[in-house]
């Protein structure tokens, strides 16, 4: 007969941790999570007041306008409002955010974010399970672009990772939208293919860019990477329909200090997509595993 | 211990940082207050050793399955700090705020050495400041949060084994 005794239990499962964590791939622990949406009925509410809270909050607190320019901004908005009223309708039909998704939308399903990661990575859950056909690898879009991917899902909720986390990487394509009265035309900027790269914090870098093709230097005879400039996805691992999607806008490029030729190109998404409260799943679109993106990410990590 | 509270506890740790999540952020650094390493550190500082530190354990794990970081990382750190917590138990004044204080911020600093070292090894690398800004800010929420729960004290019915003289 065997006695444990409450030491050799603990040391046991710490090495089983330990032996997770650090030695064994993440992936093999995948189908034991799946318990994000168990939480909903604490965390969405939680969401709810701290997401009202915060925009009570925050909007006062980061606006440092002077009283004159705001009187002139109220004086343009008005204008504009009159102008907006009578295409009123027309916006009605497209005030669904997620009718901006075009061509894909009917292939999404819409699914309520849950919360953001507790831990220090870039993920949302959503209330998704497998039974929703949401798979792995699956992209996940708003209105304004891409979101991230599926990550894990099993039958109480979904892991998305965001295009921000430090472990997502895909390729893209700079682009600038020049607009005059009639209509906005989008210029795709000819410099190297861009490496893009979550980097935490709600912001994705770009490193290989050198900074002889940025505005940076001040050559004229090139199209050069400025900041407001936007970044898309155009990544062959990743499906068709999904091609051409914002990742967001360009919001510094700096020298990198380890490697003075190239720039360090900072790029920040659309939305806060930590803070997201519904996203779009493109679960209806059977995509071959060998063309997802998380093979592609698995391949470069 | 009683298990019902725990598991009740564990929940609602883990649903209000969840929900609580992004919004909750303070700083350049990002910081944000860590509430389930309040509740290792309640566990640990009122349980019996052996019940305090698999509830420590139990907690990290459930926390591991609702993050993007490798099962066990949190069941890990969290076990840590169960350790150092149940090892101050005969040294401190329980309910006095201080100790609360001092416990939210080594114990935040515990934990976020040890994902730290983990993203060194494994990557990716996790940030020192936010680290250090969370620690602070958990030290700062701690006095609140633990005092709340000490009021729940008594539907966790801890008990203390007596000592051999």
């Amino acid at each position: 007969m065997f006695h444990f005794k409450f030491n050799q239990v603990f040391v046991g499962l710490i090495a089983l941790a330990f032996l997770s964590a650090f030695i064994l791939p993440p992936d093999l622990s995948n189908p034991l999570r799946g318990l994000q949406a168990l939480f909903a009925p604490v965390s969405r509410p939680t969401r709810a007041i701290a997401g009202s809270l915060h925009d009570r909050f925050a909007a006062n607190h980061r606006d440092t306008r002077e009283a004159d320019q705001v009187k002139d901004e109220n004086e343009q908005l008005r204008v504009l409002v009159m102008s907006l009223s009578g295409q009123l309708q027309e916006l009605k039909r497209v005030a669904n955010d997620f009718d901006r998704l075009g061509d894909v939308r009917p292939l999404c399903t819409r699914f309520k974010v849950v919360g953001d990661d507790p831990g220090t990575r870039d993920s949302i859950m959503l209330a998704a399970s497998s039974r929703d056909q949401v798979k792995e690898s699956q992209p996940v879009l708003s209105g304004q672009g891409l979101v991230g991917i599926v990550e894990r899902v099993g039958q109480a909720g979904a892991q998305v990772r965001l295009i921000t986390d430090k472990d997502f990487k895909v390729s893209g394509q700079f682009v600038r939208f020049n607009s005059n009265k009639t209509e906005t035309r989008e210029q795709t900027l000819a410099t190297t293919i861009p490496l893009v790269r979550g980097a935490g914090k709600g912001q994705i870098e770009i490193l290989n860019i050198q900074l002889k093709e940025t505005a940076l230097t001040d050559d004229p005879l090139k199209e050069k990477v400025a900041v407001g400039d936007y970044v898309k996805l155009e990544d062959p691992l990743w499906p068709p329909n999904v091609s051409g999607r914002l990742l967001g806008r360009v919001e510094s490029i700096t020298q990198q200090s380890g490697a003075p030729q190239h720039a360090l190109i900072r790029v920040r998404p659309l939305l806060e997509l930590k803070r997201l409260r519904e996203v779009m799943v493109m679960n209806k679109l059977d995509v071959p595993e060998a063309q997802t993106a998380g093979e592609k990410s698995a391949g470069t990590n | 211990m009683r298990l019902t509270a725990y598991f009740i506890l564990v929940y609602l740790a883990i649903g209000l940082q969840i929900g609580m999540g992004d919004f909750a952020r303070v700083g350049g650094s990002g910081a944000r207050p860590d509430l389930v390493l309040l509740a290792v550190i309640f566990i640990g500082i009122h349980a019996p050793r052996d019940a305090a530190l698999l509830g420590a354990f139990g907690i990290g794990l459930v926390k591991d399955m609702t993050t993007l970081s490798p099962l066990g990382l949190y069941a890990i750190a969290y076990s840590l700090v169960g350790l150092f917590t149940v090892s101050t138990q005969e040294l401190v004044y329980r309910a006095h705020p201080v100790t609360h204080i001092m416990l939210g911020f080594a114990g935040s600093l515990l934990a976020g050495a040890v994902v730290l070292i983990h993203g060194w090894i494994k990557g990716p690398p996790a940030s020192l400041a936010e680290m250090f800004g969370s620690a602070l800010f958990t030290a700062v929420v701690a006095p609140v949060v633990l005092g709340l729960l000490n009021l729940a004290r008594g539907a966790f019915s801890f008990r203390r084994r007596a000592r051999m003289h």
